[in-house]
C-alpha cells in the first residue's frame, strides 16, 4: 500500500497497482523504493484526490501507457470520449478543471486527455461570447485589441 | 468703423467666455482621463478576474492541447474564435505555433499571420477546387510556395493551385505527403508533359506518400530520391493517353524494386501494355518474376490484359489486399486468366490460406454514371486467425453478360470448401435459384450467411433451400424422429441474417407464402442440421402475425430467432387479415395433403413404392416452386 497526504491534510492508503497509474508516483515509488511515509501531495485535494482514485480504480489491471509517449502526439485526436469516461467526467466545472490539473500534477496522460477533450467538446462549435459566458470569463481587450480580432475574423470568414 | 452685427461681441464680453470654454475643455479633459484610467482599471479588473476563471488557470501548454482538439474537430477556421475569447486565451494560441501550421489560403493577410505564428515549424496546405476563388487566393499561395523548404504535407485540387505548384516548387525537403488532382480533361494533363519531373528528381527527398491525379507521365526512368522512403504510391491518369504510362512492364517493375518500402501501390491507367503475346493462353508463372514483397495494398484499374500482364510478372508474397478494376468488360478465358494470374502472383496467399468471407455486392451507387457494375469481396483466412483475412476485391462492368452467367464465371474459379460466410448486399441484379443450386452443394463449411438490402437473392435462396434433394428425401423413421437420408445443403450452417429484407418477397406470390416456406424449410432443416438462428433486423412488411408464425413454427426446435426492434412490426388490416386466412387455409390444405402422402409413403413397406411416391413429391415440390420462381422472376423484372 502507498500512503498518500492531499493538500487538506487527509492521508490516502491506495494499492500500488492502482496508483501506479500516476507516472509521478509510479516513478517516485522506483526511487526512493519502499517506505513508510506518505508522499506529499500538494496540488491536490482530497476531495479531488477521490475522483482521481475512482479512475484509476476503474482502470485497474489495464496495461499503462508508456510512459515516453505523449497521447497529444499519437493518439486519436478526435473527440470521441468512452461513455465510461463520459460519466465520471459529467461533473462540476471547478472539479473538471481540478481534474485536470491534478491529472497533469500526477502524470497520468490518459486521464488529462480525457479532460482536455471533455473541455474541448464543451467549447466545439460555440462563439466567443458563448465560450465567455460557458467559462464565466470577461472581455478583457482593449479596442485596439477588439479591431484587430474584428480584421482577424472576417479574413478567417472571408470565402 | 465696421457696422456691429448683433452677433458681435465686444473684446470685454468674450474673455469670460474664452475662460469659461477653457475651465469646460479642461473639465472634460479631465473627465475622459479619468475614463481612460478607470476603463484601464476595469480592463485590469477583467484580467484579475480571468485569471481566477478555471480554463485560465490551466497551464498553458494544457490549454493550448485543448485550443489544437478543438481546431482537430471544428469546420475550417472555426477554432479561431478561441483567439477571441480573452487577453490570456489569445495569447496562449498565438503562441502555439502547431495551431497556425495548417495554411488555409484565402488571403494574403490571413496566411502572412499564419506563417509568422507557425514560427518555423512544419507547413500543411490544402485545398479543394472551389468556384469562388478570389484574385487573393494566388498572392496567398506564392507567399507559402516562398517558404516550401517547411512544407511537410500538400493536398491540392485544383488545376491552376496544382499547375502553379508544379512549376513553382522547388525544393522542399521535409515534404512527406504530396496529393495532386487535375480535373479531367484539363490542358495541363493532356499535355504530355511530366509535370512534375525537375521538382521529384531534385525537390522531394522525403516523400513517403505521393498520389497525383492526372499529372502526366511519372518520371519512371529516373533515380527518385525519395525513392527509398516511399510508402504509398498512387497515381491515376486518362486510360487512353497511352503516352502517360511506362514504356515496358520491365520499366515498372524496376522502378517498384528501388522503391524498398512501398506498402500501397495504386496504378489506374498506368500499366504498361503486356509484351506477352501468350498472355491469354499462358498458364505458367514466368520464372523471372518480381517479388514486390513489401506490398500490402495493391489497387489495379485498367484493362484486363494489362492486369493480367503485371499479376504475372510480379509475387505478391505480402499482399493482404488486392483489388482488381478491370476496365470494360470481361468474358470467359479472361476471367481465367485474370484468376490464374492472381493465384500464381498472389500464390502464398491462395495455397496457405482459404476463402472464408466471400461479399456480393453490387455498388451502383458509387458507379452511377457508368454501365452496370458487378463487384464482390472475398476474404481468405486461416481458421486460427480470421481477423487477418487477406481481401481480393473484383470490380468489372457487367455489360451484355447477364449477370448470372458474369457472377457464375467468377465464382466457379474459387474453391467454396472452407467458407464460412456469405454476404448478399444490395443486389440490383439477384442471385438466381440456378446459380444458388450451383453454388449450395459446395458450401459444405458455411457457418453464416446474410441478406442486406437483397430481397430478390434471398427469395431465390429459400426456393434452392426448398429443392434441397435431401429434403425431399426426407421421412419419418423408426417412428420417431425425422432424419435426412442424404447430407442437406449447408450442413454447418449456423446463422441468416436478413436485413432490411422485404418479408412478403413478392405481391405475386401472396403475400405469407414464401415466407411460411422458408419457415418450413427451416423447421425440416431443424431435425438434422446443427441449431440455427434466425435473425431479423429492419426487414419491411414484418406483419404482426409473422411474430407468433414463427414462435408456432420453431416451438420445440434447435431454432431460435432474434427480431431487431426497430424493424416494421406492420399491424393488418382487416381486409389483408382476411386474405392471410384465406392463404392460410389453402396452405394448411396442402400442407395436409402432403403429409397424407407422407404418412402413405412410411406405412408402405415396399421400396419401390416409396420411391414412386418420392419422386411424385419432387415433382409436386418441383411445379409449385416453378410457378414461384416464374411469378417472382415476372414480379423482379
Amino acid at each position: 500500500m502507498v500512503l498518500l497526504l492531499t493538500s487538506d491534510n487527509e492521508m490516502f492508503s491506495v494499492a500500488e497497482d492502482v496508483i501506479k497509474r500516476s507516472a509521478y508516483i509510479k516513478n517516485m515509488l522506483e526511487d526512493v523504493g519502499e517506505s513508510d511515509l506518505p508522499i506529499p501531495l500538494p496540488n491536490v485535494e482530497s476531495n479531488v484526490l477521490v475522483k482521481i482514485l475512482e479512475y484509476c480504480e476503474h482502470y485497474r489491471g489495464e496495461p499503462l501507457p508508456a510512459s515516453d509517449v505523449d497521447p497529444a502526439e499519437i493518439g486519436d485526436r478526435s473527440l470521441d470520449i468512452a461513455d465510461w469516461d463520459q460519466k465520471y467526467m459529467a461533473v462540476d466545472q471547478e472539479m473538471l478543471f481540478e481534474i485536470i490539473l491534478a491529472a497533469n500534477y500526477l502524470d497520468i496522460k490518459s486521464l488529462l486527455d480525457v479532460g482536455c477533450k471533455t473541455v474541448a467538446k464543451m467549447m466545439k462549435g460555440k462563439s466567443s461570447e458563448e465560450i465567455r459566458t460557458l467559462f464565466n470569463i470577461a472581455n478583457d481587450f482593449t479596442p485596439e485589441e477588439e479591431a484587430q480580432i474584428r480584421k482577424e475574423n472576417a479574413w478567417a470568414e472571408c470565402r | 468703423m465696421a457696422p456691429s452685427s448683433s452677433f458681435a461681441h465686444s473684446q470685454n464680453e468674450l474673455q469670460p467666455q474664452a475662460a469659461l470654454l477653457s475651465t469646460f475643455e479642461i473639465r472634460r479633459a479631465q473627465i475622459a482621463d479619468r475614463i481612460l484610467q478607470l476603463e484601464r482599471e476595469v480592463l485590469s479588473l477583467k484580467n484579475s478576474h480571468n485569471t481566477m476563471a478555471p480554463p485560465c488557470r490551466l497551464p498553458p501548454e494544457i490549454l493550448a492541447n485543448i485550443f489544437t482538439l478543438v481546431k482537430e474537430d471544428s469546420w475550417p477556421r472555426h477554432w479561431i474564435m478561441v483567439t477571441f475569447v480573452c487577453q490570456h486565451w489569445r495569447a496562449v494560441a498565438v503562441d502555439c505555433a502547431a495551431l497556425w501550421t495548417s495554411l488555409p489560403f484565402i488571403n494574403a493577410d490571413f496566411t502572412s499571420i499564419a506563417l509568422s505564428r507557425s514560427k518555423r515549424a512544419p507547413l500543411s496546405v490544402t485545398f479543394k477546387q472551389d468556384t469562388w476563388q478570389k484574385p487573393g487566393y494566388s498572392t496567398a499561395f506564392c507567399m507559402i510556395l516562398s517558404q516550401s523548404e517547411r512544407l511537410r504535407k500538400v493536398d491540392i485540387s485544383d488545376d491552376v493551385f496544382a499547375s502553379t505548384f508544379c512549376e513553382c516548387a522547388r525544393v522542399a525537403p521535409i515534404l512527406q505527403e504530396l496529393f495532386l488532382e487535375m480535373s479531367k480533361g484539363s490542358i495541363l494533363s493532356m499535355s504530355g508533359q511530366p509535370l512534375l519531373k525537375g521538382f521529384l528528381r531534385h525537390g522531394a527527398v522525403s516523400l513517403n506518400s505521393l498520389s497525383l491525379t492526372r499529372c502526366g507521365p511519372f518520371p519512371w526512368t529516373d533515380h527518385l530520391p525519395f525513392a527509398h522512403c516511399l510508402v504509398e504510391l498512387r497515381l491515376v491518369g486518362e486510360h487512353h493517353l497511352e503516352y502517360q504510362r511506362p514504356s515496358s512492364l520491365f520499366l515498372l517493375l524496376d522502378s517498384l524494386k528501388q522503391m524498398a518500402f512501398l506498402q500501397k501501390l495504386d496504378l489506374s491507367g498506368y500499366l504498361p501494355t503486356s509484351e506477352d503475346p501468350d498472355l491469354w493462353n499462358s498458364s505458367q508463372h514466368p520464372s523471372s518474376s518480381t517479388t514486390l514483397a513489401t506490398l500490402e495494398h495493391v489497387y489495379l484499374e485498367d484493362s484486363a490484359s494489362r492486369i493480367i500482364g503485371f499479376l504475372q510478372a510480379t509475387r505478391l508474397s505480402g499482399a493482404k489486399n488486392v483489388h482488381l478494376t478491370v476496365k470494360g468488360q470481361i468474358y470467359g478465358p479472361g476471367i481465367r486468366q485474370l484468376f490464374k494470374s492472381l493465384e500464381s502472383s498472389w500464390r502464398d496467399v491462395w495455397q496457405l490460406f482459404s476463402l472464408q468471407r466471400f461479399y456480393i455486392d453490387y455498388d451502383f451507387m458509387t458507379y452511377l454514371d457508368g454501365p452496370d457494375t458487378f463487384c464482390s469481396d472475398f476474404y481468405f483466412a486461416t481458421r486460427d486467425h480470421p481477423q487477418r483475412s487477406h481481401r481480393l476485391s473484383l470490380v468489372t462492368e457487367a455489360g451484355d453478360e447477364p449477370i448470372d452467367n458474369l457472377m457464375s464465371r467468377f465464382t466457379t474459379q474459387l474453391d467454396y470448401s472452407s467458407l464460412l460466410y456469405l454476404s448478399i448486399t444490395r443486389s440490383e441484379y439477384p442471385f438466381t435459384k440456378k446459380l444458388w443450386k450451383s453454388i449450395l452443394p459446395h458450401l459444405k463449411q458455411l457457418k453464416e450467411v446474410n441478406f442486406t438490402h437483397s430481397t430478390d437473392s434471398c427469395a431465390s435462396f429459400i426456393e434452392a433451400l426448398q429443392e434441397d434433394p435431401a429434403l425431399a428425401h426426407q421421412h419419418l423413421q423408426d417412428g420417431a424422429h425425422d432424419v435426412l437420408k442424404a447430407t442437406p445443403y449447408l450442413p454447418a450452417l449456423s446463422k441468416i441474417t436478413l436485413d432490411e429484407i422485404v418479408l412478403t418477397f413478392c405481391q405475386g406470390v401472396g403475400r405469407r407464402t414464401l415466407f411460411r416456406r422458408f419457415l418450413s424449410v427451416l423447421r425440416a432443416r431443424s431435425r438434422s442440421c446443427p441449431p440455427l438462428e434466425l435473425e431479423l433486423w429492419s426487414c419491411e412488411n414484418f406483419w404482426s402475425r409473422f411474430e407468433r408464425l414463427l414462435e408456432e413454427t420453431f416451438m420445440n426446435t434447435s431454432v431460435t430467432f432474434h427480431i431487431d426492434g426497430k424493424g416494421y412490426l406492420w399491424e393488418e388490416t382487416d381486409e389483408e387479415e382476411e386474405d392471410d386466412e384465406k392463404e392460410d387455409d389453402d396452405e394448411e390444405e396442402d400442407e395436409e395433403e402432403e403429409e397424407e402422402e407422407e404418412e402413405d409413403v412410411v406405412a408402405d413397406e415396399d421400396e419401390d413404392e416409396v420411391e414412386k411416391d418420392e419422386v411424385d413429391s419432387d415433382e409436386e415440390d418441383g411445379i409449385e416452386s416453378g410457378e414461384d420462381s416464374g411469378n417472382e422472376l415476372g414480379g423482379e423484372q
